[in-house]
């Protein structure tokens, strides 16, 4: 076992996340929240630093295949940062928005075990590896999930989760025992190698593998049909908690998809690309359609969020067919997890000024809440894809990548024009939330916006609107950390 | 002895555990649901670890990792019945609002 | 004479899991389970991976199961026991009935029979060695996982000050 960035970075987030609850059992009298929160977010930072560092020292490879069951390398490096900068920006929010709630030692530890998980699923290139990781990061978040627990709301919340998650565990684990049975393995880089060889009466089982594992990602992901979970999940639970679920678990669902079915079943010629482009479609269409109709923008960005996953999904699919395709994906999911977090950070902070997340009562809140507003209104036209956002050049890549793959495959034209019309519809219902806020009058007075979250919402402005400018160096990190260049 | 009767066994476990997850209303009853399937894949594994052309051992060793996680997940899920049992002791569980899609 | 055998606990497993859903009180449901799960022990023990059954005995039979009972019993109330099965009875028959059809005519169709059994077993020693080298970041990782689960059903089960009986 080398002491690589990956085990460090257990080893910070592990002591600190496992000292808190012991510290805060053994004192008596007790600790601020705040304290716990700062050092939770503290914690965080110093691991980004990390993982930096080790990218900037050029220590990181971008080989992907080891024979251990971490490889530290880039592709686990651009899903650490991207899931880490979430799993920070929902913890200092967390400072503001679960000042009052109890056992706040707990919360920022189940926070830190959680990023624990997410990190090593990027990093994992073992399966067993993998599902470890998975639970690491799962569990933690059915009890996040569940933390307000005098709201039943948030009691439901967490209980679909668990179910869900539970059944995507459970599949996880069958999809193993069958790429198990016909490589002999676990580890990526074997299975790989054996099923480059494989015997062609084992190919339907193969096949069934795929589908296992894409049924089980796809619940984290969010996929159609597995999405039925995740608005009441995302609209029940503490609202930082949601913007951990929307930003990052489920980034860590596609990093291990990439890991899984896109490098691993490289070897292996079956048609998945049309499979996931459908699935793709569908998610897109059916999360769009849905949010036009909602009324709670938690439970919208619930339904966008299902659609945003269609648009990485694009990427994905015509993998096998454009050297775009992963990096677009990659380049999606860092943007994504910033706009959604900060979204779902800007709801959290109506819900602690004026405690409603009812679209109808942001009536004037460009004038009521004037940066919470402002920022609002960036991140949902930066999801919608508008220029000169982050949001728009990514999506610009996935698009030119399905294009790109339309010389080998027919679909990957429709597939471009699909998610061009799904961002013109998105754009009905963000459109809808940013005319209440600045176009219709209210009477209400100006309210007080947590300082806290403000500070953390004037970060993701800037980094919507640099990247959305000037996007040279995620795209270079993106095509770099992809695994297929 | 033949791997394939053990793997349909696995499946038809399988096949329970989702009739479960369909039919079932009951948070518990879910919950066996789950166990089942956990233990299809358990089965799996061990019936591939026997029948495999190269002698590994990390099949039995990914069936003892899954055990391990499925406790600390059953752990969680009966504090979250718990919870619910306190929340709703005074309401009706029709309250419990259905899966809304 | 093992035909028999086998017969006999794929009946038990298979059946009991069935049981497991279909009683009517969830007590019995538990227990079902765990002849279910017992069942599976079995299997474990004629595929020759005795320490991984003795661990399903233990861990799943011994701890989860007993923990249901226990949660069950102190959660004991008719009405939010015996909740109505959804009108999807047959949906979930269906449905069940051809993921069992679909994959039983694949493992059949398959190469899978093809696969031999392998002469020598795999000892305890060998799994020990393999866990603490080439596994030992997963191992650290589950131990980590058993600790959130823990900090975390102790938060929720816990009664906060100022909580009424």
């Amino acid at each position: 076992m080398d002491f690589n960035t990956p085990i460090l970075v257990t080893i910070i987030l592990a002591v600190v996340g496992l000292l808190m609850p012991v510290i805060d059992a053994l004192r008596r009298e007790r600790i601020s929240n705040k304290a716990y929160g700062i050092a939770a977010s503290v914690t965080l930072a110093i691991v980004i630093g990390v993982i930096i560092f080790n990218i900037l020292t050029n220590n990181t490879s971008n080989i992907i295949l080891t024979n251990s069951v971490l490889s530290n390398d880039l592709f686990g490096a651009f899903f650490s940062i991207a899931m880490l900068l979430v799993s920070i920006i929902s913890t200092i929010s967390s400072i503001d928005y679960m000042r009052k709630t109890p056992n706040p030692a707990v919360y920022y530890s189940l926070m830190l075990l959680s990023s624990i998980g997410m990190v090593l699923i990027a990093y994992s290139t073992d399966l067993v590896m993998l599902i470890a990781a998975w639970e690491l990061m799962s569990i933690p978040t059915y009890v996040l999930a569940a933390f307000k627990k005098r709201d039943p709301s948030s009691n439901e919340a967490a209980i679909k989760y668990f179910i869900f998650g539970a059944l995507s565990s459970g599949l996880l684990i069958y999809g193993i025992s069958l790429v198990y049975g016909i490589s002999g393995s676990t580890n990526i880089t074997v299975v790989i190698q054996s099923l480059a060889h494989i015997d062609e009466s084992l190919s339907f089982i193969a096949l069934l593998a795929i589908v296992t594992f894409a049924a089980g990602f796809g619940f984290k992901m969010a996929l159609f049909p597995f999405h039925m979970w995740l608005p009441d999940t995302y609209e029940g639970s503490p609202t930082t908690v949601s913007s951990l679920l929307a930003a990052a678990t489920k980034k860590a669902g596609f990093a291990a998809a990439i890991r899984v079915i896109v490098i691993g079943m490289s070897a292996f010629s079956v048609e998945w690309g049309l499979m996931f482009a459908v699935v793709a479609v569908l998610t897109m269409t059916i999360g769009n359609l849905a949010a036009l109709t909602q009324k709670s923008l938690t439970r919208m960005l619930a339904y966008s969020s299902v659609a945003q996953a269609g648009y990485i999904l694009i990427g994905l699919s015509v993998a096998p067919y454009s050297d775009l395709g992963i990096s677009s994906a990659m380049f999606h999911v860092m943007n994504h997890a910033i706009m959604k977090s900060s979204a779902f950070i800007a709801a959290a902070a109506a819900i602690v000024s004026i405690s409603t997340v009812n679209i109808d009562s942001f009536k004037g809140l460009g004038r009521r809440m004037p940066v919470t507003a402002i920022v609002l209104t960036i991140s949902l036209l930066a999801l919608a894809g508008v220029p000169p956002l982050n949001g728009f050049w990514s999506k610009l890549y996935l698009f030119t990548a399905a294009i790109d793959a339309s010389s080998t495959v027919t679909w990957g034209s429709y597939l471009a024009l699909a998610g061009v019309l799904n961002s013109a519809l998105s754009l009905g219902y963000y459109g809808w939330v940013i005319r209440k806020m600045y176009f219709e009058p209210s009477t209400s007075e100006k309210v007080k916006e947590p300082r806290i979250i403000l500070g953390v919402l004037i970060f993701t402005l800037i980094f919507m609107v640099g990247f959305g400018i000037y996007p040279t160096p995620l795209i270079e990190f993106s095509s770099l950390a992809s695994p297929i260049p | 002895m033949n791997i394939t009767e053990f793997v349909i066994i696995s499946a038809i476990l399988v096949g329970i555990g989702i009739y479960g997850l369909v039919v079932k209303r009951n948070f518990i009853k879910t919950l066996f649901s789950i166990e089942i399937i956990v233990n299809a894949a358990n089965l799996n594994l061990i019936a591939f670890s026997k029948f495999n052309p190269i002698t590994s051992s990390a099949g039995q060793i990914t069936a003892l990792f899954s055990i391990a996680i499925a406790a600390a997940e059953v752990a969680v899920g009966l504090a979250l019945i718990i919870l619910a049992y306190r929340l709703y002791n005074d309401v009706d569980v029709k309250e419990f609002r259905r899966l809304r899609g | 004479m093992t035909d028999a055998i086998f017969i006999a606990v794929s009946v038990l497993t298979v059946g009991s899991a069935i049981l497991a859903l279909e009683f009517k009180e969830l007590i019995y449901g538990a227990i079902a389970l765990a002849a279910s799960l017992l069942g599976v022990a079995m299997f474990f023990v004629m595929l020759d991976a005795s320490f991984v059954a003795m661990f399903q005995v233990t861990v799943y039979v011994g701890a989860v199961v007993v923990l249901v009972i226990f949660t069950i019993m102190l959660v004991r109330r008719e009405a939010w026991l015996q909740v109505k099965d959804g009108s999807r009875k047959v949906l979930g028959a269906i449905l069940g009935l051809s993921i069992i059809l679909a994959l039983g005519a694949l493992y059949l169709q398959s190469g899978l029979s093809t696969l031999q059994t392998k002469e020598n077993s795999i000892s305890i020693k060998q799994l020990s060695e393999e866990m603490l080298t080439y596994y030992s970041p997963a191992l650290i990782v589950v131990g980590l996982t058993l600790a959130g689960s823990v900090i975390g059903a102790l938060i929720l089960s816990k009664r906060e000050k100022g909580e009424e009986e």
